[in-house]
């Protein structure tokens, strides 16, 4: 398999790129994030397929207004809450985690009141990269973070997830209003996701499906259920990610280890179709779960779906290896491992592709952060591409 | 609108990673990683036992919707069960039968919709106190125990008297898994068009007394007569504190302004103001408030939480208030029960924030922070907010989550170890 990879070689001490989406210019855009080093802010960075250049847009923490030296828990992750609209505006929402400046491990139960090292709220930004603009910073849910975000566009909101307590919120963009809708289940659903019309979707902690009528703002139980191994019982079958399929009806997910199943849901006829555990045989023991991930979901210019799976290799280790799905008669091909260095790169959070049909892979749990560009898609005629606006 | 200034990243100065820390050299990385450990799990409750239970027998049913779970209020019958009401946009009455073959929490039926059901207290019936917009409501709940006495059987088939439902149940029978529950009444509207709270029942004499929420207003309900009848107002200025107490004689307190102890015998038939004042932080005496109350059947004593946080103790037959501490560093004390063993288990915390359990220890005088709510049975669940516990026949504290979506927690504090008869047995 031929890649290449693409390093933020100037911020040698951040270790996961969380977020990574399309602009509508064509660009990609990274949340880089540090969480293993306490006290680092993340970045909005972007890579110009066309100059094959990358550009670092700005620190987060520095245009929230926030310094990590007083002592505070850092705006250092962006997780899967960057989105564009159509107009090609950022939006990112900061999460917590990181610990401190200084300090080496931080949790939000355990800082939750403390006059210092609490975790403010989640920061918003609204980014013009056109014009290096920041349009507006505000706060979310006091104390915590925000998990993942989907813009709805032609009703000018953000969907969210809050975390840990994880409540669903919604975000006025032209009023600036926070609604909470309360509580959806103890385990962050990792990405919500939304139909044509930007009706937004996620799961309860057993991967039961909830929609987040958009005309109304209120959570309604879609009565259907995420698959899952016939030896569990369905806890943890949280959407890890989901990308959208080309015929604008349905989209491909998969759920956040324990047997990632590989799912179709189609929003108009409600129905998931079950593809089986995304890579490989299920595994009935606790300790593979170390080793168990697939995420970077993005459907390619061929009309097949593409991810990355966390498999096995030498040393009791995995490495994340690209796969092809086809989701038309269920055959998965190994197209290759991920390596960088000679070294398994760590595992894979999001994908992306440039409108030249070039396919991105976000690393997280490494330095340097990087992204990996995989260019051997078959490029089809008529296979439409849908731009995602969710993290 | 603000332009973002050019990133200068070459001659940036980053912190070091903790791998990296000269303190964590050698064998200090492991200790480190041992520190780790202890530090992911210290915020949750380490000691005895957490569980919840959903609202309703997962197996077979779904439980309590979303937005109807809110657990408000709960009681213990003499028959072991706990009975729990509700708030939201149906406000639902549940039993929970603790005992080993059901294990399970029963929807016993709707009150009533966009409600809020503020006390419930027991005696052979369970009696609820619910607010609705600008109105309250007393109602009854009678269990099948109560429901028998009146079941003619006269004229009716086999079947039909054997099916006849003799206590409230579900029972995971194998030959025959059967479930029952009585019935729900409402008894009284209140006059005022006004809320009700602060629910208390002096079950010798048959007489249920509360607050109305906007007025304060004390009244009492016989259930004998079913009549309903005001006392007067607890506070001149109507600044009151929403709950009340009742001791082992009948005479029932509550905190009128500033906190000060109001009391009302039937022998007297008024609200009587007190000398006694409960604890406050300085300088907020005028937003005090009693949160939570729970009486020591045995001592006599009630303990009280403020929404200060504090707890105290107020000994009636001495006239006394004695403060106690502030468990955690949050306001409020929201949920309070004593123990069979005398200890008071606590939930304090404020809304949108993240609750702790806290213990006070009446012998050792020890008042401790057991952290935040985390069970694993009957389902993985963090416990952020909780308003109400009761204390059940076997010496487990249920607390009532008051959340979007909200389970029954069970708390079974760790039994005392005796002290060895010799050094050497551990």
């Amino acid at each position: 398999m031929k890649y290449e990879a693409i390093i933020f070689d100037q911020l040698p001490m951040h270790d996961t790129c969380w977020s990574l989406i399309t602009g509508v210019d064509d660009k990609l855009y990274v949340g880089v994030c540090g969480e293993m080093t306490g006290g680092l802010s993340a970045f909005l960075a972007s890579y110009d397929p066309q100059t094959q250049k990358i550009d670092y847009h700005l620190e987060v923490a520095d245009i929230l207004g926030f310094s990590p030296a007083g002592g505070e828990a850092p705006h250092a992750k962006v997780h899967y809450s960057l989105v564009t609209d159509k107009e090609g505006i950022l939006y990112g929402a900061t999460h917590c985690t990181g610990a401190p400046m200084g300090d080496c491990m931080w949790r939000p139960w355990n800082c939750w009141t403390h006059p210092v090292k609490h975790f403010r709220a989640s920061g918003l930004f609204a980014y013009d990269p056109r014009k290096r603009t920041v349009l507006f910073t505000d706060w979310l849910l006091p104390h915590e973070g925000t998990r993942c975000m989907a813009i709805s566009n032609k009703r000018r909101k953000l969907y969210g997830i809050s975390y840990p307590r994880n409540h669903f919120f919604v975000y006025h963009l032209e009023t600036h209003q926070l609604s909470d809708l309360g509580r959806i289940g103890s385990v962050n659903p990792q990405c919500i996701f939304l139909d044509h019309e930007e009706h937004a979707y996620t799961t309860d902690d057993y991967g039961n499906i909830i929609r987040c009528n958009g005309d109304r703002d209120e959570l309604e139980s879609m009565d259907v259920q995420i698959p899952h191994a016939s030896f569990r019982n369905g806890f943890h079958n949280v959407p890890y990610d989901v990308a959208p399929a080309p015929d604008g009806e349905s989209v491909y997910g998969v759920t956040w280890t324990f047997g990632e199943r590989l799912f179709c849901y189609h929003f108009k006829k409600n129905k998931l179709i079950d593809f089986g555990k995304a890579c490989g045989e299920e595994v009935d023991d606790w300790f593979h779960i170390i080793n168990s991930h697939v995420g970077g979901l993005i459907c390619g210019p061929d009309d097949l779906l593409y991810f990355t799976a966390n498999l096995p290799v030498a040393g009791g280790k995995s490495s994340p290896y690209l796969v092809v799905f086809n989701p038309y008669n269920g055959k998965r091909e190994i197209v290759g491992e991920i390596t960088y260095n000679g070294k398994p790169a760590d595992h894979i959070s999001r994908a992306a592709a440039d409108f030249a049909g070039n396919l991105y892979f976000a690393e997280v749990g490494n330095r340097p952060t990087k992204l990996f560009k995989y260019a051997g898609a078959e490029r089809k005629t008529g296979v439409r591409t849908i731009m995602r606006y969710w993290g | 609108m603000k332009n973002v200034k050019p990133l200068n990243l070459k001659d940036r100065v980053w912190p070091t990673s903790p791998h990296e820390y000269l303190r964590f050299e050698g064998e200090g990385i492991k200790k480190f990683l041992q520190l780790r450990a202890g530090y992911e799990k210290s915020a949750f409750v380490g000691e005895g036992q957490v569980q919840v239970r959903r609202l309703g027998a997962s197996s077979f049913v779904k439980p309590i919707p979303a937005g109807e779970s809110a657990i408000t209020a709960l009681v213990r019958h003499k028959n072991g069960k706990i009975y729990g009401g509700t708030s939201g946009r149906r406000a639902h009455l549940f039993f929970y039968d603790p005992s080993p073959d059901a294990d399970v929490v029963v929807d016993a039926g709707v009150v009533g919709e966009n409600m809020r059901i503020t006390g419930l207290v027991a005696d052979e019936r369970i009696y609820g106190a619910a607010e609705s917009g600008d109105q309250g409501f007393l109602f009854s709940y009678s269990p099948c125990e109560v429901l028998m006495k009146d079941i003619d059987t006269t004229g009716k088939g086999m079947r039909e008297i054997f099916d006849s439902p003799v206590e409230d149940q579900m029972f995971h029978s194998i030959i025959d898994p059967c479930h029952s529950v009585g019935k729900i009444e409402i008894l009284t509207r209140i006059p005022e068009a006004e809320g009700v709270t602060g629910l208390v029942i002096d079950a010798q004499r048959k007489i249920i007394y509360g607050l109305t929420s906007k007025n304060g207003s004390f009244f009492s309900y016989s259930i004998s007569s079913k009549t309903f009848s005001l006392k007067g107002r607890v506070d001149s200025i109507r600044e009151f504190s929403r709950k009340l107490a009742i001791d082992s004689t009948g005479t029932i307190y509550g905190a009128a302004s500033c906190g000060r102890i109001f009391k009302y015998s039937s022998d007297v038939g008024r609200v009587e103001s007190t000398s006694c004042v409960i604890p406050s932080l300085k300088g907020r005496e005028a937003y005090n408030r009693v949160d939570s109350w729970a009486l020591d059947e045995q001592s006599g004593v009630i303990y009280g939480g403020t929404i200060d946080g504090i707890l105290f103790e107020f000994n009636p037959p001495a006239g006394k208030i004695r403060c106690i501490g502030k468990p955690i560093d949050q306001m409020r004390v929201r949920a309070l029960t004593v123990g069979n063993d005398g200890r008071v288990f606590g939930v304090g915390g404020e809304p949108g924030k993240c609750c702790h359990l806290f213990v006070y220890e009446p012998i050792e005088h020890q008042l401790r922070d057991l952290g935040v709510l985390l069970a694993t049975m009957e389902t993985p669940w963090y416990g952020y907010e909780v308003d109400c516990a009761v204390t059940g026949r076997d010496g487990e504290v249920y607390l009532g989550e008051t959340d979007r979506i909200s389970h029954l927690f069970i708390y079974f504090p760790p039994i005392v170890r005796r002290v060895p008869a010799f050094n050497n047995f551990s």
